[in-house]
């Protein structure tokens, strides 16, 4: 057996360790599943198959993954009902919310992203298997590396962190509370897309491509629409990746939005009647 | 030693509270509590174990609130539900990863309590029926060594032959330093086990005492003919079993099964009376 883990005051890594053993019979089954989906997808991917269908699965397995992802909670509202048991364990709430924290930010995250990513650096490796469509949506997706790279990260931080709060907060149904979480905080950061859309795009309005595509289109040549469409969203989206007032005050919303989230996560652990 | 001061719980802010201002002291001991169905056993429960927090008053475990967050508060407490359930697949992996936060858990007495109940400890828990579930559960919770043990209708489910195991393996586990509250309808099965009760109608605590104290203030009889003179009788089998007021001096065998009909009957406010106030 093994040794006693003593209950002394204070925070303790040990028994967050211990708790986190505790649930890892659950834990193991969910990560095998979800690196499986992972590793197939990319396989699929890196097949040699029909540009349409290599295009097809890269778009599904880069939706797939973010839904793993905000999901990942879900696994502590899965089977019977043990949180009497949990609740009564000698740990303490704020030992709990770390280990969740941990598994669905530090854990999940690596498994989820860790097969991806290298399947990415593998076709981004070898030009045998690249094709123009597949290599031309990777460069779109890791286009970005500044601002929208940490709205991106913060906001599917929010999301999950919505999930494991759906799931610690109710007493009944914790699977469909969890789902509602998902719903509510992507409705959420679809939202405040929404808003960064709209202030990005009057902006951009005053930008050159916007007035040179308007005076085409006013000429009614109409030759370079597409050029001018394109420079239009690349000087809307170089303009979005920059540190001003807008992007900041949306990183600092979604990362209010974290704070709070946690907290009232950390209440539900610690003081929800069962 | 477990306190109750005013002790009130309501399940929504607005709604009839489920426990009513409940006072008591329960001293170290296995103690029953007993209760109509939606009497508040398990609500109260639930509040000496800390998974649900007090509208009002308290509950006090050696002085210390169960409800708290600290991790030595909560290794002193263990509730066993009736529907206890845990995410391994044996309750020998549950015990590996579960007893480790219990300092006084003996795995030799879980062993011990396994064998008694025929178990290996190894069987799938998914594919026992309800019964041996339960007794791998209670060999488990009651090697576990903690102060507190509240088991939850621990009989339901169980054989004759296991109801007369448990009795035995609770009288051998139990420690007089221990306090162990058993919530059952069916009082019978673990007679001569009980050392106090505490009896709820309609989330009031009537009685909370000891044996001692009980028989200090009522005197339990069996008899042939019907005693007029009997606080609360009642007739089983050609006889009547009846409660007095306690003559001093006179020993007396605690029925709590009796006492408990006798409270929950029109004649319970006398019998009530008698133990709160047994000089008047």
């Amino acid at each position: 057996m093994t040794q006693p883990i003593p209950s002394t005051a204070g925070f303790s890594f040990r028994r967050v360790w211990a708790f986190a053993l505790y649930y890892m019979p659950r834990l193991q089954g969910e990560m095998l599943i979800y690196a499986g989906i992972s590793l197939i997808g990319f396989i699929l991917c890196l097949l040699p198959a029909h540009e349409a269908v290599q295009k097809f699965l890269m778009v599904g397995v880069w939706t797939v993954i973010p839904i793993l992802f905000y999901c990942g909670p879900l696994i502590f509202a899965k089977g019977p009902d043990t949180r009497i048991v949990e609740r009564l364990m000698p740990v303490s709430a704020a030992e709990k919310l770390t280990f969740y924290y941990i598994y669905i930010l530090i854990v999940i995250p690596i498994v989820v992203y860790l097969l991806p990513l290298a399947a990415s650096w593998i076709y981004m490796a070898c030009p045998s298997l690249q094709t123009p469509e597949v290599t031309e949506l990777y460069k779109i997706r890791f286009q970005y590396r500044g601002v929208i790279w940490i709205i991106n990260i913060i906001s599917g931080v929010f999301v999950a962190l919505a999930c494991l709060y759906g799931v610690m907060a109710s007493r009944h149904n914790r699977m469909m509370f969890g789902i509602v979480g998902v719903v509510v905080a992507n409705v959420a950061m679809g939202i405040l897309s929404g808003i960064i859309g709209v202030v990005s795009a009057i902006k951009a309005i005053k930008e050159n491509a916007f007035l040179a595509g308007l005076k085409d289109g006013l000429a009614g040549t109409e030759e370079n629409a597409d050029k001018f469409a394109s420079q239009f969203v690349t000087e809307m989206l170089d303009d979005f990746n920059q540190p001003n007032p807008l992007t900041l005050s949306i990183m600092g919303t979604i990362i209010v939005l974290i704070i709070l989230t946690g907290w009232l996560t950390y209440r539900s652990i610690k003081r929800k009647n069962l | 030693m477990i306190e109750l001061n005013n002790l009130t719980f309501s399940y929504y802010k607005k709604g009839v509270p489920a426990l009513l201002g409940l006072d008591g002291r329960i001293e170290p001991g296995i103690h029953l509590l007993a209760g109509e169905n939606g009497a508040g056993k398990t609500t109260l429960l639930h509040l000496i174990a800390g998974v649900a927090s007090p509208t009002a008053g308290t509950v006090l475990i050696n002085g210390s609130d169960p409800a708290s967050d600290s991790p030595a508060q909560k290794g002193m407490v263990f509730l066993l539900e009736e529907n206890t359930s845990f995410p391994m697949k044996t309750i020998r992996k549950f015990a590996e990863a579960h007893s480790p936060f219990y300092p006084n858990f003996s795995h030799k007495r879980f062993c011990e309590n396994l064998q008694a109940f025929g178990m290996t400890g190894d069987e799938a828990m998914k594919k026992l029926s309800l019964g041996t579930r339960k007794k791998a559960l209670l060999a488990y919770a009651l090697a576990l060594g903690v102060d507190t043990l509240l088991l939850d209708e621990p009989t339901n489910a169980l054989d004759i032959e296991s109801k007369e195991t448990l009795k035995t393996l609770i009288a051998s586990n139990v420690s007089e330093e221990q306090t162990l509250i058993i919530s059952t309808h069916t009082v019978a099965e673990l007679e001569n086990l009980f050392d106090g009760a505490m009896i709820m109608l309609r989330g009031n605590l009537l009685w909370a005492g000891t044996e001692e104290e009980t028989a200090e203030r009522l005197a339990f009889e069996k008899t042939r003919a019907p005693e007029p003179d009997a606080l609360y009788s009642e007739s089983q089998l050609g006889y009547y079993n009846s409660i007095f007021p306690a003559i001093e001096g006179e020993p007396t065998n605690v029925d709590w099964r009796l006492l408990y009909s006798a409270l929950h009957s029109p004649k319970g406010a006398d019998v009530l009376k008698q133990l709160k106030n047994p000089l008047s």
